[in-house]
This record gives structure tokens, sequence and C-alpha cells, in this order.
């Protein structure tokens, strides 16, 4: 609840008369309708029916801010994603970068090796 | 009565607590008497352009956010077609804003901090604009009038809830509503003392402390840790008690807050005891000298069974709310058996243990909490008698027979008048 701060007379008073349009607004005597709709077979509303957890739930209106929610939330996970995918492949790159060093050093102590058992034999 | 189409309206806020609980039985039972139950929810987090068309300024958002959700849910509940519906019952605020002629309301509480918290935000500092916040609640109060107004019949859990609406809203068309327990209370072997099992906490252990005669020998908070539910004062009455084992179940945004006054006043600060509780989230409490490790078992999840153990075999379990509406973990505490410590601003908790005699009524002072536990610890016949007396009132009172009783009486009412 707390904003940090005290405001000004002016400042108190935009305020107050933006949240008099806000009232004004909510109860708007002419305001449609809002019909509610079944239930959606799609994954954010049945979701919304574990959360309410109650038997049937009707999801209310096209709910745009929850939309906006699992966009931004999916937006974070897929940027997680792609920077975890990101760092994977370039660990990868690298340890295949290593491998290839370690086999060419294997291969050329291989080859040392049986340069040095011809000699013996 | 004939099978009615019951719409039953609900903001949902994601969070499942004792409430939804509530409204599940109640839309079981109602099945199960032949009506046709529909229960409609508006998310709390619904952008207010979807439900009023406006998008309010940054400074607003900032400055109110609280009074954004509250018109944004009221709009979306007042614009609900509820045409097909022969009955409506609203449940938590603002969802009576929604319009039908046979409107029944399970009513727990308003938007308090709009209404019979308003003083206490503004003297607590958790509001920085006073002058702001008496404007704001002002118009909440007005904007809500009308679907109060209109409501058939109110359902209430307490007397205070009752006296809030008389204040508040001049409305007399109450009943009580006491929702019965979730479940029994389990059996236990309380003579045998075990201690509760698999608990999973965070904190530090109180002292071990000597079983009691009748195996009872911690005492114990459940609450949310939120303003004003007053779980400092627990904390600090159970450094007043170092012979006692305490133990403190609950979540919350204050949480870490307590858990810091726990572990300073484990260095032997002190601190007064409106400056313990009546301070915002963030805490801005200066504590003296370096923190202890803390004497309260701090347990954020337990299961319903350990939960019961640890009703019952606490000495007693102190509830120091303030000005509660309901106070289930009362309720559950009674029905174990276990007598209450209750704080006498506590509302509908003080309420409780003066009507049912299940406990001890104290000023909301850690000092006067810790006398009341000690006094209960010593005198085992008087907790004994206390807590006979929450369970004979539980079992007569808080049952779910009797809740729909209340329900089927409101639901008569409507379809007559209507």
């Amino acid at each position: 609840m707390a904003t940090g701060r005290e405001h000004s007379p002016e400042e108190r008073y935009d305020l107050v008369t933006e949240a008099r349009t806000v009232a004004r607004a909510a109860t708007d005597e002419s305001a449609e309708p809002l019909e509610p709709d079944a239930v959606s077979s799609d994954s954010v509303v049945a979701s919304l029916a574990t959360r309410a957890g109650v038997d049937t739930i009707t999801p209310v209106g096209r709910q745009r801010g929850m939309k906006r929610t699992v966009l931004k939330a999916s937006q974070v996970f897929l940027r997680d994603q792609a920077a975890f995918n990101h760092l994977t492949v370039t660990a990868l790159e690298e340890l295949t970068a290593r491998l290839d060093a370690a086999e060419a050093r294997l291969a050329e102590l291989e080859a040392q090796r049986a340069d040095t058992a011809g000699d013996d034999r | 009565m004939k099978p009615q189409q019951i719409a039953i309206v609900k903001p949902d806020s994601g969070v499942i607590g004792g409430f939804e609980r509530v409204v599940q039985r109640v839309a079981r039972w109602l099945r199960s008497q032949g009506h046709v139950v529909r229960v409609l929810t508006v998310r709390t987090d619904t952008a207010p352009d979807v439900a009023f068309g406006l998008v309010p300024t940054r400074a607003l958002e900032r400055a109110a956010p609280e009074y954004i959700t509250h018109m944004t849910q009221l709009a979306a509940f007042r614009r609900l077609d509820l045409r097909d519906a022969d009955v409506v019952i609203s449940t938590q605020p603002p969802s009576q804003a929604v319009r039908h002629d046979r409107h029944i309301a399970l009513f727990y509480h308003h938007d308090r901090i709009f209404y019979d918290l308003e003083e206490l935000m503004i003297s607590s500092g958790s509001v920085d604009d006073p002058e702001l916040h008496r404007e704001l609640s002002a118009l909440v109060r007005e904007a809500d009038a009308p679907g109060l107004a209109g409501v058939s019949q109110f359902l209430v859990p307490s007397q205070t809830v009752r006296e809030r609406l008389r204040k508040f809203n001049r409305v007399q068309r109450v009943l009580p509503f006491y929702a019965g327990l979730g479940h029994a209370p389990i059996a236990l072997d309380v003579a045998s003392g075990s201690a509760p099992t698999g608990t999973s906490g965070s904190g530090a252990s109180g002292s071990s402390g000597e079983p009691a005669e009748n195996g009872r020998r911690h005492v114990l908070c459940v609450s949310r840790h939120e303003f004003p539910k007053r779980t400092e004062l627990f904390v600090a009455a159970a450094h007043q008690l170092p012979e006692v084992p305490a133990i403190c179940v609950g979540t919350g945004n204050r949480l870490s807050f307590v858990q810091r006054i726990d572990r300073h006043l484990d260095r032997g600060a002190t601190i007064a005891a409106e400056e313990l509780w009546c301070r915002e989230p963030a805490g801005r409490l200066p504590l003296p000298g370096r923190p202890g490790s803390g004497r309260v078992l701090f347990l954020t999840h337990t299961t319903g069974r350990e939960l019961d153990e640890l009703y019952a075999t606490a000495l007693c379990v102190v509830a120091p709310a303030y000005d509660e509406d309901y106070g289930l973990t009362a309720i559950e505490a009674m029905s174990a058996g276990t007598p209450l410590v209750v704080c006498d601003d506590g509302g509908s908790l003080a309420e409780l243990v003066k009507e049912t005699g299940a406990g001890l009524v104290v000023p909301p002072e850690h000092v006067a909490i810790g006398d009341a536990v000690r006094r209960l610890s010593y005198d085992r016949v008087l907790s004994a008698r206390l807590g006979d007396y929450g369970r004979a009132a539980v079992q007569h009172r808080f049952t779910w027979p009797r809740a729909f009783d209340q329900l089927q009486s409101a639901l008569g009412r409507v379809t007559l008048s209507g």
C-alpha cells in the first residue's frame, strides 16, 4: 500500500480526480454485460480451474490481463531457454574442440608408440 | 424447494485457503440437494481496460494498486450476465456488486483496508498519504454501496462481521453461517506425549522443555504472517517463557520480519508491543544489538495430520490477530480440546472465547500473552476445563449440517421473497 512518499496537494488532487473517473467507469450503468464463456479446453483456462479449487469454473470475459501475463511468462521462459541453449551450445563446442585436441594428441602418441615398437622389433 | 439454477460468484486470486474450501463444500451440498450450480470466477489480475475500458495512469497504479484492483473486480462483477440464474451467492468482496434480485451474500468481510482497517493502515504507517487513502476509502464505499444494498440476505460467520455491516452499511438482513471444519479432528493419544512427526520447518527450535503430565508441552500459533495477524506478539511472548517450547505454523509476507524479531529478542532486546506489529511489512524497526539464533520453531509447511497433532499436543494455542472475522484456527484448536489465548481487540476471536469459555482473553501485549500461557501451563485443571468447553462448543456449533440448515434458511427466504 505504501507508495514511498506523501503527495503534494496538486498530485493528490490529480490522483483523486482520476480515482473518481475510475469509480464512475467501474459503476457505469450502460456497460455491456459480460457473458460467461463456456469452459474451454485451452490450457490456460484449465489451469484456472485448478487454481480456484472449485468444482466447475466458468472463466469470465476475455481475460486480456491473463493472456498478457502468460505471454510475459512465456517470453521469460523462452529467453531463459535460449540463454541456456546458447550456453549449452558454447559448452558443447568447447568440449568438441577439446575432444578433437585430445584425439589428435592420442593419435600422435599412438604413432610414436608404434614407431618405438617398430624400432624394438 | 424445487431445484434452482444457482450461480456462485467469486474473485480468483489463485490462493486456495479455508474460504475456498467452504465454497467448495457449499457448492457440493447444493448439488446434492438437486440444484444446478455454477461457480463463476473473475481473476484478481484482470486488466482494468477489460473490466471498465480505461487504462489508469502509472501514477495512480503506483499510488493505489489495491483501489484499481477493487474497482476492476467491481466492474467485472457488476457486468456479469446472470439472467439464467434463479439465485446468486456472492462471496469475497467485491463480488457483492453482482446484480440479481435473489442475492445471498456469504459475507466474511469487506475489502478491509478501505473499511474497518482504514485507520489502522494510516496509524501503522502502512500508507504514506493518509489523506489520499481516506479519499479512496470513501470512493470504494460509495461504489460498493449499491451492490451491498441489493443483497437479499447476508450470511455472516460472527457477531463482529454483523456489527461491521451494521456500522458501514446499516444492514439488518443478516443470518449466522458457522461453517463446519474441513475434517473431523483425529483421535490422538496425547497422554503419550508423542512429538509431532514429519514436520518441516525453518529457524531455530525452542528449548526442549519437560513433557507436561498430560502430554501437552508446547505453545502453538497457527497463522499467516500478515498485517495485522500479529504473530510478532506471539514471538515476543515466547521470549517471556523460556521453559515452554514455542511453535509457529504459517507463512506470509512478514515471515522474515517476524523471524528477525525472534533472533533479536534472543539477545535480550526489548521492544514495545505496538512497535512489534504496527509496522509495514518492510519493517523499519531499528532492532538493537546483534541477532541471536531465536527460540521459536517456524514451520512453513505441515500436512493436515501434522497440524492436528500439533493442536492436540499443545499446552494452548495463541491467536493474537487483530479484529478477526472468523478465526478458523481458533476453532480447529477448540475441536482438539486445546485452550486458547486471544486478545481483547481480536474481533471474532475474543467473541468466540467470551461466548464459549474456551480460553483466556488478554490485552494485546506480549507480556500479558506470556502470563496467560504460563497460567495455563501451571494450572492443568483450568486448562483442561477450558479445552473441554471449546470442544463441546465446536461439536454443537461449528458443524456442516448446522451450516447447511442456515444456508437452506437463507435460500428459503430469498426464493419466497423473489
